[in-house]
């Protein structure tokens, strides 16, 4: 295995790690803002 | 008398700014602006400077320096905090460390090729890898700092 290849099997396992884990926290920090929204909303009203 | 009254309580509304509020905003002008400075600095240089190749504007030590810093600043801004998900926290910290470590490895192969004109390495595959991961790296920072600057 040459130095580029190993380089470029690097660079894929760091792009598809790094883009899986974030998008999975964007997704979690959306759903929890929006549930934070709606719990304060409520207490708002009473 | 009232109108000025009124803008001094005018600033100082706007100067309340909440320390949450303000982390993304932060992050952006420190840490990303300030990591890209290389790159803008070359940019400037090859704008007015004729004799610039496209090989010096697109160098991937720049684009490495930058994931360097934004790896690193995840890891200063998650590691004195407390989280409810610990476990978010140490996954986050944990992938971050094994980007300063892809990166300096990275960073190691380029300049020893370049101490030894090695004809080995395919230089623009190299940039495309560094351009690549560092766009991950503000990514994956981006989603950390919006998950900070959003939950209270």
């Amino acid at each position: 295995m040459t130095t580029t290849e190993i380089i470029i099997v690097l660079t894929l396992f760091g792009v598809v790690i790094g883009l899986i884990v974030s998008i999975k926290t964007i997704l979690e920090t959306r759903k929890k803002y929006y549930n934070e929204y709606i719990k304060r909303k409520r207490n708002e009203k009473t | 008398m009232v109108s000025r009254f009124r803008f001094i309580k005018l600033i100082r509304k706007l100067l309340q700014f909440k320390h949450q509020d303000m982390i993304k905003t932060k992050w952006l002008i420190y840490t990303v602006i300030i990591g890209l400075m290389p790159f803008f600095i070359r940019t400037f240089i090859s704008i007015f400077d004729k004799t610039a190749t496209l090989e010096y504007w697109i160098n991937e030590t720049d684009f490495i320096g930058l994931g360097l810093v934004l790896n690193l600043s995840n890891i200063n801004e998650l590691e004195d905090k407390e989280f409810e998900d610990r476990i978010w926290k140490t996954k986050n910290i944990g992938l971050s460390v094994v980007y300063i470590v892809l990166f300096s490895s990275i960073l190691a192969i380029v300049t020893y090729s370049d101490f030894k004109h090695n004809t080995d390495i395919n230089k623009w595959t190299v940039k495309i890898c560094a351009i690549l991961l560092s766009f991950v790296s503000f990514f994956f920072s981006y989603s950390i700092y919006n998950r900070l600057n959003s939950i209270r």
